[in-house]
């Protein structure tokens, strides 16, 4: 009977199927299914173009899309790319006018305001127009502007683009805070790493696909990728790479890319590392193996691309 | 108290739409300059205008080339120096010389005064003066004989006073003497009528034929007595038009006002809220107030009233300059006049942002309010008769809203006409009104 119950409980917090939308007639994304859990860091990595912000744009119902999006939250807080505050008007203007569309009472606005200004280290006056501030702290308080509703769920459009490592630091550690309070919080990055420290999923879409979800060990595991290598052979003929292709796609192996006679692999196990140097060594090359190790999320994306 | 108030007015949504607004018109100094100037300077020049043709005392220059000797013709000269600044030119290479200096823009008009013109005149006879004008200002050349007719008014008028006292006094002279005839052919009549036995059989003939002579002559004192009350007005202008206006309303100034203000709230509301809507777009407002679950009717609706308010500012700007300059009263129906006020509003903002979503920056929707403004003002019927334009303009300038606007604005400000009297208008302008709202809607929620 408990079960029962507890079968029934949605755990999810955004459920996203055959997600498909058109730019004219441009299919932009095709069929794309992922769900986002309860207080997931939830990171959307892609190439520039490859219709991240779109899913994010579907999602909140900003533009026309097939598909089916489910949402089991009350309360989204959209953060753009761009600044969408006005910067004639103070932060304190910005916050009322941007708190009243969310019909927030003037001295919630007035305390969420400090509160998060002070979780972010934005030491300004409220009076100050919010033209006059640095380009991390506009970045800053066009999130701040986003949450005044302290909605369940928060997208951020690339809330790291064009930001020192400090700033991300300091962004990171307040999304992560944010995620501690039980926020689900959907964002987009090229910050690999960043995204593979800080986010407990991944989706990375390719050309408007759904190219591979889940965790980093998830995605290790799928795509039999426990080692990355990069080796670097005395001379890589044509025919040499026409061999090294062949062998590689026998045994699992991907060959991430090929640049200056240095090749970058994945290995689904040490094993097949070895033989793989010894066949180079059959080959009568020279090779010195400049990088091992376990891959990150940046070798991955690299799959996504190869 | 006052965060009470905050507290209950930032739970609106209206409220932060209305609050962008304020603070954004606020912070921008060129749109309240636009706003308070725009009306002030269109009220001084479109007045001026009228004042500039209609108004007597402008001083025009004249160039004028006398070949007629006769002093006589001086007379027509210092009548024009009454008015125009007259220059008269040596009569050697006069005509080459007076076209010259018209082109170097000396004088705006050349009077040519030919060799036998005082002569004609004092010989009853039509004399004519040809005028020069720069055909290459064809607002010029189109007033410039009225101008000029208007200034040799009075000398007409003197030289017609002396044809008619001449040709008066030429009808007395011959009534008189003719008057001396009759008065001999009476004395004779009696003579012979006195002696009639002495004339015998010869009396009655010449009875019949004196008192004929006389018959006619008394005829001819009748016809001479038209002539001698005939007037040399009626020679030369037999039919007088004489203009009477049909409203029965104190100053007819009034009627520009309604031509004013559409104007003004047309060029100022395409402006501004083409360029607003733009501004709205580029820094993303309009997305965050989708993503807050804002209507786009709402949207829509505040900057309407929004940019009422403002048109309002200018209404009653151009209202007390043309009271308290031209004099113009006004009979202001109240109902009449909010309806029409808020239609004509939101026709012109409707337009501001359908211009707004179509043009892709700032600057071409500028460019395109100004496009669209002139032919508006043209074919508003505020400069230019309707009636006078060809067939498809006419057509063109019914579709415009600009013409019924100040079709409303006339008859609820100045003639004081209920929302009842005005309502088949108020309905077409709903009409319009309905039809922009939904392109506007449409648009805005295509593009978000």
């Amino acid at each position: 009977m408990f079960n029962f119950f507890k079968k029934q409980t949605k755990r999810y917090c955004l459920k996203v199927n055959d997600l498909t939308v058109k730019y004219g007639k441009k299919l932009v994304l095709k069929k794309v299914d992922f769900t986002v859990g309860k207080g997931d860091l939830f990171g959307i990595i892609g190439l520039s173009g490859s219709g991240k912000s779109t899913i994010l744009k579907s999602i909140l119902r900003l533009i026309r899309y097939k598909g089916r999006i489910d949402f089991n939250e009350k309360g989204v807080g959209f953060c753009p790319q761009e600044d969408a505050f006005f910067y004639e008007l103070s932060i304190k203007e910005n916050a009322i006018l941007f708190g009243s569309l969310q019909r927030i009472k003037y001295t919630t606005i007035i305390t969420r305001l400090k509160h998060y200004m002070k979780e972010l280290e934005l030491d300004e006056p409220l009076s100050k127009l919010a033209g006059e501030l640095s380009g991390g702290q506009r970045k800053r308080l066009n999130i701040i502007l986003s949450i005044l509703k302290e909605p369940g769920v928060i997208i951020l459009d690339e809330p790291f683009a064009g930001l020192d490592y400090l700033n991300r630091l300091l962004l990171w550690r307040f999304i992560t805070k944010l995620k501690k309070r039980g926020k689900t919080i959907i964002l987009t990055t090229h910050l690999l790493e960043e995204a593979e420290d800080y986010c407990n999923k991944i989706l990375i879409i390719k050309e408007g696909k759904r190219f591979a979800l889940g965790s980093i060990s998830d995605l290790k595991r799928r795509f039999k990728f426990k080692l990355y290598a990069r080796i670097k052979v005395s001379y890589i003929s044509a025919a040499l790479l026409e061999k090294i292709k062949y062998y590689s796609k026998k045994r699992n192996i991907r060959v991430l890319s090929v640049f200056n006679n240095e090749i970058s692999l994945g290995f689904p196990g040490e094993d097949i590392y070895e033989n793989f140097l010894k066949f180079i060594e059959r080959s009568g090359k020279e090779y010195k193996v400049i990088e091992l190790k376990p891959p990150t999320l940046n070798e991955l994306f690299l799959v996504s691309l190869a | 108290m006052k965060q009470k108030i905050l507290n209950v007015l930032t739970k609106l949504k209206i409220t932060g739409l209305i609050y962008k607004e304020l603070m954004l018109l606020s912070r921008r100094k060129k749109a309240p300059i636009l706003v308070i100037l725009l009306p002030i300077i269109l009220s001084i020049v479109y007045l001026s205008t009228t004042y500039a043709l209609t108004n007597p005392e402008i001083t025009l220059s004249v160039g004028v080339c006398n070949f007629d000797p006769n002093p006589e013709v001086n007379k027509l000269i210092s009548s024009l120096s009454g008015k125009f600044s007259v220059q008269t030119l040596d009569s050697e290479n006069c005509l080459a010389n007076l076209k010259n200096k018209i082109k170097d823009g000396t004088f705006l008009i050349g009077l040519s005064i030919p060799s036998d013109f005082s002569s004609k005149l004092s010989t009853a006879r039509q004399g004519t003066l040809t005028f020069y004008v720069d055909e290459s200002r064809p607002a010029l050349a189109a007033v410039v004989g009225l101008v000029l007719n208007s200034g040799l008014s009075s000398y007409s008028s003197d030289v017609i006073a002396d044809a008619e006292s001449e040709l008066h006094n030429f009808a007395s002279e011959a009534r008189t003497r003719l008057d001396d005839v009759s008065s001999v052919l009476n004395l004779t009549i009696k003579t012979l009528s006195d002696n009639k036995n002495l004339l015998g059989l010869m009396y009655p003939l010449l009875s019949s034929y004196l008192n004929d002579l006389d018959a006619k002559l008394k005829s001819y004192d009748k016809d001479l007595g038209f002539v001698e009350n005939i007037s040399v007005a009626f020679l030369t202008n037999p039919i007088v038009f004489n203009q009477k206006n049909i409203y029965d309303v104190a100053s007819p100034i009034s009627f520009n006002f309604s031509i004013i203000f559409t104007i003004v709230s047309l060029f100022t509301l395409l402006l501004l809220c083409s360029t607003g809507y733009i501004f709205d777009k580029r820094t993303n407002y309009l997305l965050r107030i989708r993503s807050s679950k804002t209507p786009i009717v709402h949207y829509i609706f505040i900057k309407m009233i929004f940019y009422s308010l403002i048109s309002g500012l200018q209404f009653i700007m151009i209202l007390a300059l043309m009271i308290f300059t031209q004099g113009a009263t006004f009979n202001i129906n109240f109902l009449g006049l909010i309806a029409t006020f808020f239609l004509i509003t939101a026709i012109n903002s409707l337009i501001g942002m359908l211009i707004g979503v179509i043009a892709k920056t700032e600057n071409v929707a500028i460019l395109v309010s100004l496009i669209l403004t002139l032919p508006f003002i043209f074919l508003s019927g505020g400069t230019v008769p309707i009636e006078f334009l060809p067939g498809f303009l006419q057509f063109i300038a019914n579709a415009f809203p600009l013409r019924l606007e100040i079709q409303l604005l006339k008859l609820t400000t100045v003639l004081g006409y209920s929302i009842e009297q005005i309502k088949p208008l108020l309905e077409t302008g709903l009409a319009y009104f309905a039809v922009l709202f939904a392109l506007v809607y449409c648009f805005i929620k295509k593009e978000h």
